[in-house]
């Protein structure tokens, strides 16, 4: 295997999978905003192969958590808010933060758990199962002792402002070594990533201009707007983008610390929840 | 999956991963990455005992091979079913009356000794006896009747 990788001077596992020698913060997004991102949707919304030998399978599908990315901003405060600095209470930062530390923070990309390194399919089964279990773990985790964290289609979701632990979020920025202040905005998207401007038509609905915010003609009603003056701007929504893509890295240097103790815990509920079935 | 999602800590787990190991007797012999734990390649659950199983938890080290390994964890370990630890179920099973002959067969095969026999030794009634005297009464006899 490794002379078809033409990796015949590493020593054992393909780097993509040997421990990170180097400190280097890893950069955030993974994947460059004016790059393409493959779709992490397709994968994990899907049917996973779960193998119980090398050859035999079953198939299971996981919750669906990867939507409602796209927020409405319903008012200048609120716009200034999110465009402000990063704020956790957003459910599509807190994703594609959960996303970040599983893929780029554990030192795994998407060739490993995708396609692009020759692996035997059991394990590239596991790793999908390891993405999913430990962005699903992390998103427990950040609700602290009292699990106030919320998923789409539970009663307490709220996708501008989901409950969060403070200092369950920088225990677990501290174990990938990210700053607590990290950006996991999307900013690729219109007007930074805040999205685009939607305005009121009579008997029309919301109908999307290509204007700017702010300093653009239409304004928030909390900033001036009017319908009488045609200046009122209704609201603003990204484009359906899965922005957690970008959180994934295309291509790793190989496997962090954190990664490693990760990819342990996902061994044994892995593990444990087949052979305890 | 969801329970171990949301178990408030994992500190246990290694000990409930080496239990699961443990009971359902699954090799450890897949690596998925260098110095993570061994995990079974054969995952199907297997209820009977099985000969030839190593449950030892151990990690890969850099020069293993990814995917199956046939050539770690090559000891085997004969498993046999033992009594608990505790002594035997006290739940009785169907057959365990004392007058099952399915019963009777097997205790004869797990104890081929007869069963020993216990005697009892009353005390005997010194004191007080009671005597039972047989006194006859006096004979009437019968009334003529005139």
């Amino acid at each position: 295997m490794k002379t078809a990788l033409g990796l015949d001077d590493v020593n054992g596992f393909p780097y993509q999978l040997s421990l990170l020698k180097t400190k280097k913060p890893l950069p955030i997004p993974a994947v460059n905003l004016t790059e393409a991102a493959p779709s992490l949707k397709k994968i994990f919304n899907s049917q996973i192969k779960i193998y119980v030998t090398p050859d035999s399978f079953f198939v299971v599908k996981f919750r669906e958590i990867f939507e409602q990315t796209r927020l409405e901003h319903n008012s200048a405060t609120e716009s200034k808010v999110w465009s402000g600095w990063p704020n956790m209470k957003y459910w599509p930062q807190q994703l594609n933060f959960t996303v970040f530390c599983s893929t780029q923070g554990c030192g795994i990309s998407r060739e490993v758990f995708d396609s692009g390194v020759a692996l035997p399919e059991q394990i590239r089964a596991f790793y999908k199962f390891h993405v999913y279990f430990t962005v699903r773990r992390i998103l427990f985790q950040m609700g602290g002792i009292q699990s106030v964290s919320a998923l789409p289609g539970d009663p307490t979701f709220n996708p501008s402002g989901n409950n969060y632990d403070m200092a369950s979020y920088k225990r677990i920025c501290a174990e990938f070594g990210i700053a607590p202040t990290s950006d996991f905005r999307f900013t690729g998207g219109k007007n930074h990533g805040l999205g685009n401007v939607y305005i009121g038509v009579m008997g029309h609905g919301p109908m999307k201009t290509g204007t700017a915010w702010p300093g653009g003609y239409y304004k928030f009603s909390d900033e001036g707007g009017r319908a009488t003056d045609g200046n009122l701007l209704y609201f603003i929504k990204p484009d359906d983008v899965p922005q957690y893509d970008w959180f994934a890295p295309n291509k790793t240097t190989s496997l962090t610390k954190a990664g490693l103790a990760r990819i342990n815990e996902s061994i044994e509920a892995f593990v444990y929840s087949i052979l305890g079935a | 999956m969801e329970s171990a999602i949301s178990q408030p800590n994992l500190a246990k787990s290694v000990q409930r991963y080496q239990l699961v190991v443990d009971e359902a007797k699954a090799r450890l012999n897949l690596a998925v990455a260098p110095m993570a734990w061994l995990m079974p390649a054969n995952m199907t659950i297997n209820m009977a005992s099985v000969v030839g199983y190593n449950n030892k938890l151990k990690q890969a080290v850099s020069g293993t091979k990814l995917g199956v390994n046939n050539t770690l964890n090559t000891d085997t370990k004969k498993s046999e079913l033992k009594l608990m630890q505790g002594g035997p179920s006290k739940v009785n099973p169907p057959n365990s009356h004392p007058s099952n002959p399915v019963h009777k067969a097997v205790m004869a095969v797990q104890n081929p000794k007869p069963p020993k026999q216990v005697r009892f030794k009353l005390p005997t009634d010194e004191v007080g006896q009671i005597k039972e005297t047989f006194q006859e009464t006096e004979k009437t006899e019968p009334h003529e009747i005139n």
